[in-house]
């Protein structure tokens, strides 16, 4: 094995992390080689000065505006779920709305719809209404062919 | 010891799903210094790491009824919400402007130091003194590491995860962790050797 790999399995030993097996393989080596040795020494003086030493919150009061910024916000529930999709009611209104505009639009050209034409007449405006039935107005109309 | 010092994480977060505040508040009592640590290594700013800090318990406590107390730990969940908060925040377009400007960092407050509660040993004052010049020494040296490497040593070294719970807050591997804590160390050395 070369140091190197050594040097990894002493990084995991002084963070407890080794397991047994390898643990006392690795002692073994330490007492043959100094430099390796030399490289516990550091990494394990390293961890001892972190681990005694750490960073304090400078004074705050971080924990108290925490605590004051949490007990005003309120915790999503299942009602609360429902009241955010009931604010959106107005917003699907309006799309609503859009749609049957767009629909009111549909049928005619998009000329016709922005020039605002008249639509063509339609067939019961072409069928003057004499207070006869349909089959009167097409018995009439068929013999008004014949006679062309 | 008040009542809610004795609970452990995973009751008072119990206590907190049932909407006690009060519960949830001992939580924050009891993290926020770890959150602080990583955030501040991170950002390497002390406003920011307030901001993450507030930023990380409203997210804990919006999104409380998902955590899942079998998958991880609370401390692991919360560290990963304030890694995530703390990377955004470094690599945000507003951040980097703010450096190129030059009005980041003005009147950041010193750091202090303090024996961190998970070693056992007491210290004298002048014992602390030579700690204390030993870890300014590092701390520069620190900041020279890539932030995988130095959010990776310190989770290790100051919040004594393990690599398991390394690997969940920082999302890689095992292996990668066990690489990350190894070159952060051999930099370090090489560096408070010079």
């Amino acid at each position: 094995m070369r140091h190197v790999d050594y040097q990894k399995r002493i990084s995991l030993l002084v963070d407890g992390e080794l397991n047994e097996a390898s643990t006392g393989d690795l002692l073994a080596h330490l007492t043959e080689c100094p430099d390796c040795m030399r490289v516990y020494e550091q990494m394990a003086s390293l961890n001892n000065t972190l681990a005694k030493v750490t960073i304090s919150i400078p004074e705050s009061h971080l924990t108290g505006r925490v605590k004051a910024l949490i007990s005003g916000e309120p915790k999503e529930t299942w009602v609360g779920w429902n009241l955010s999709l009931l604010k959106q009611v107005p917003i699907w209104a309006l799309i609503a709305i859009l749609a049957i505009g767009v629909g009111d639009m549909a049928g005619k050209t998009l000329t016709e719809a922005l020039n605002n034409e008249e639509a063509p007449p339609r067939l019961d405006t072409l069928l003057q209404d004499h207070g006869e039935s349909l089959s009167e107005i097409m018995i009439n109309f068929g013999q008004g062919e014949n006679s062309q | 010891m008040g009542l809610f010092e004795t609970l452990t994480d995973q009751e008072l977060v119990t206590g907190s799903k049932g909407s006690s505040e009060q519960y949830f508040s001992a939580l924050i009592d009891r993290h926020t210094t770890s959150v602080y640590r990583v955030a501040r290594s991170i950002t390497g700013s002390h406003e920011e790491a307030e901001d993450v800090v507030q930023e990380t318990f409203l997210r804990a406590f919006k999104n409380l009824d998902m955590f899942d107390d079998s998958k991880s730990a609370f401390k692991t969940w919360l560290l990963t919400i304030a890694r995530n908060q703390s990377v955004n925040i470094v690599s945000s377009v507003k951040r980097k402007a703010l450096i190129f400007f030059g009005d980041r960092d003005k009147g950041e407050p010193e750091l202090e130091f303090s024996s961190n509660p998970i070693s056992q040993e007491p210290q004298d004052a002048e014992t602390m003194l030579s700690i204390k010049q030993q870890f300014q020494m590092m701390e520069k040296a620190l900041k020279k590491l890539p932030e995988r490497q130095r959010t990776a040593l310190l989770l290790k070294s100051q919040e004594n995860l393990s690599y398991d719970e390394i690997s969940s807050v920082m999302d890689v591997s095992v292996s990668s962790v066990e690489s990350l804590i190894f070159r952060a160390r051999k930099k370090i050395i090489g560096l408070v050797e010079r």
